[in-house]
């Protein structure tokens, strides 16, 4: 028992804070009703215990398909094998994606519908599909990370130029909803077996940034696709926000979908690991029942997480944003958001398992917390610089990303090749579920209250600052670690 | 330069992990150089826990090669500071070593006890920087090892006191370990003394253990 009550203690630590300061904002300047704040609270217990199902999950069941998977693949030693698996199992583990269906709507009906949101599904699975193939290419042909991201943000921003701010920002948001809970564990997990096999040194480096480019597919998939529809401009308007009401109705209401969802969203890769099993790995009965089992514990702790992170804590983030912003103080409302990034980012799972990878590949070296931290600084300074974009009307999206992407790409010549890595899928890792409801909510609430700003064009792009500001904050501390790894007092012997 | 006055001894410790690094750390006060922490896994025993997958505990391995009279000063430091009389606080044991050679106390050791004449085996171990654990094969298998296991590992020494925000950074090293057979052991270690440079300060450090039985290994 004692594993599962260590998880649950780890796990408290992570929601506490940000449940914590809810409540502070509860009783002074942001009071919502009874109903929703008793909603809210039991959502932050759910979140607790799916958190910690979901991960003990995630580790013996999702994360141990996508090692076998990634070994599999690196095993294979033809490049046109590679690239199809890699291709059918980014594209399989994004298709599923409930988040991905939701913004799917979203920018279907922004673009007046003029595209089938499944049409939109396909596109970015395709798009990450390919990234995928191309992450586990670039492994298998030693293509340097820093070379990979400064060509493939290079594409990026050409395209960039070209398209509507609107779907800028849609662009990044896309890529934030697609690496979420579940996908992120599994394409880590892969990149993993895919290094393993490559023996220590190279492997330990190659562990890492397979989250890294199979995020930046999104971003490509849906800039192309706008362009090529030539929807220049968001035609729809957002609906006039409106709070469910009740404790338990929504709870419930909201847990009945995510078990469809969250099956769905399981199932493709589920039987694809028992036809490979079948067919390639022959795992003793012993193995593949844990696997099953994790798999059983992921999918658990995956609806209880969803439905307390939707049900309990939209609601609330949506009103306290928009209270905030109303008030006479202009200066509560970005301060608030530096200390909503600063916590929020702790309580995402896939952050969690990224952070615990870290540890578990470098035996320590660049521990845990240490990751949490730097992720937390630079959550903090994404969500700071939303809520300025969000009161400055003049600040536009790009004024922000593309220098700090370019800082981003000249940092990685620098910084250790085993930090580009980790840096880029941390982009990938720290825009979840968590940021996607919660800090999304508390901005287009802000956005909703504020005459200047637009709550399409504002409120989103917010995924798209957490997914860039912290690859720089963990680039600068891997240029740390370089200074402050080397031996002391040798030079003098 | 060589201390071939005073034994020494390798210090075992297996905690739960994340607690080694503190080991250590307290362990440096009273006069130990160096160490180096390695991931394991431990199980503890229960049908149902077993049946539902809820069992796996993570531990570490902390590796201390020190002086023989530190031995009794760090067992009492277990017990004291870390508690490990009481049950699930870890466990810890030191196994003499036959040689030790590297820049430990800044001064150069080797050679403490005398060769066994029977024909056995030993256990060589070579913890270096990550990166040069391929290196210490190619140079033991020149001069006549079979074969060697790598396990990473991270560990700091004297020369290493990085940190972080009050994080200690341990840098990442490997352990190069082999069984030989008795009669080859010291080609074996000093060519790989040689080639990189164990004797000077930060390279790393070697050390032999002896092996009463052993099977396994092709002639």
């Amino acid at each position: 028992m004692k594993v599962l009550l260590d998880k649950f203690k780890e796990v408290s630590f992570s929601v506490l804070p940000i449940t914590l300061i809810v409540v502070v904002l509860n009783f002074t300047v942001a009071p919502v009703e009874t109903d929703l704040f008793l909603r809210f609270l039991l959502g932050a217990f759910i979140i607790i215990i799916g958190l910690a199902v979901f991960l003990w999950g995630a580790e013996i069941g999702i994360s141990a398909i996508g090692s076998l998977m990634g070994e599999y693949v690196a095993k294979s030693r033809s490049i046109k094998k590679v690239f199809i698996i890699g291709f059918v199992l980014g594209f399989l583990i994004t298709v599923a994606e409930p988040d991905l269906l939701i913004l799917a709507n979203q920018v279907s009906s922004a673009m007046g519908g003029a595209i089938a949101p499944n049409l939109i599904v396909g596109v970015v699975s395709v798009g990450v599909g390919v990234l995928v193939a191309a992450g586990f290419l670039r492994i298998l042909f030693n293509v340097k990370f820093s070379r990979a991201f400064a060509v493939i943000y290079g594409i990026i921003f050409l395209i960039f130029a070209f398209v509507s701010e609107e779907f800028q920002a849609i662009a990044f948001d896309a890529s934030g909803a697609t690496t979420g809970a579940m996908t992120t564990p599994f394409i880590l997990a892969m990149g993993l077996g895919v290094s393993k096999l490559k023996g220590s040194n190279a492997g330990e480096e190659d562990s890492f940034g397979l989250v890294g480019m199979a995020s930046a597919g999104p971003i490509l998939a849906v800039m192309i696709m706008s362009l090529v529809f030539g929807a220049d401009k968001i035609q729809g308007t957002a609906e006039i926000f409106e709070p469910t009401r009740g404790i338990f109705g929504p709870l419930v209401e909201i847990l009945g979908s995510t078990f469809l969802e969250s099956l769905v969203a399981l199932l493709p890769i589920t039987l694809l690991f028992i036809v490979f099993n079948f067919v390639v790995f022959k795992l003793r009965k012993r193995e593949f029942l844990r696997i099953m089992i994790g798999m059983i514990y992921t999918y658990l702790g995956l609806v209880l997480f969803l439905t307390g992170v939707n049900a309990g804590f939209l609601d609330v983030a949506r009103l306290i944003g928009a209270k905030v912003a109303g008030l006479d103080n202009a200066l509560i409302f970005p301060l608030l958001g530096l200390v909503i990034g600063m916590v929020v980012v702790l309580a995402e799972p896939a952050v969690y398992v990224l952070s615990n990878q870290v540890e578990e590949v470098t035996t320590g070296y660049i521990p845990r917390k240490l990751i949490l931290a730097t992720l937390s600084i630079g959550v903090s300074l994404a969500v700071f610089l939303s809520t300025l974009r969000i009161t400055i009307p003049e600040l536009k999206i790009w004024m922000i990303l593309v220098p700090g992407f370019i800082i981003a790409i000249i940092l990685s010549f620098f910084v250790p090749p085993l930090f580009v890595g980790i840096a880029f899928d941390s982009g990938g890792v720290a825009s979840g579920p968590m940021t996607a409801t919660f800090v999304l909510a508390f901005t287009q609430g802000a956005a909703d209250m504020i005459p200047t700003a637009d709550v399409l064009r504002d409120g989103f792009g917010v995924i798209a600052m957490v997914a860039m500001v912290p690859i720089i904050a963990i680039m600068i501390l891997g240029l740390l670690f370089k200074f402050k790894t080397k031996k002391e007092g040798v030079e003098n012997v | 330069m060589y201390n071939k006055d005073i034994s020494y001894s390798a210090f075992f410790v297996v905690v739960d992990k994340g607690k080694a690094s503190k080991i250590l750390e307290e362990s440096k006060k009273i006069g130990v150089k160096g160490g180096t922490i390695i991931y394991g896994t431990g199980t503890a025993s229960g049908g149902l826990l077993h049946l539902l997958e809820l069992y796996e505990i993570k531990k570490e391995i902390l590796i201390m090669v020190i002086p023989n009279d530190l031995s009794d000063r760090l067992f009492k430091l277990l017990k004291e500071v870390f508690h490990f009389e009481k049950p699930n606080k870890g466990i810890a044991f030191n196994i003499l070593l036959k040689e030790v050679m590297g820049n430990v106390c800044q001064e150069n050791i080797a050679n403490i006890t005398n060769r066994s004449e029977k024909m056995g085996y030993e256990a060589v171990f070579v913890i270096v920087e990550r990166g040069n654990a391929d290196d210490v094969i190619e140079s033991a298998e020149k001069s006549g090892a079979r074969g060697a296991t790598v396990i990473h590992g991270r560990g700091s020494g004297i020369h290493e006191k990085g940190s972080l925000f009050n994080i200690v950074i341990e840098p990442e090293k490997e352990i190069v370990f082999m069984l030989v057979e008795s009669s080859k052991t010291n080609t074996i270690v000093s060519r790989i003394k040689e080639d990189l440079e164990i004797d000077k300060p930060g390279k790393g450090i070697i050390f032999v253990m002896n092996v009463e039985d052993a099977v396994g290994l092709v002639e």
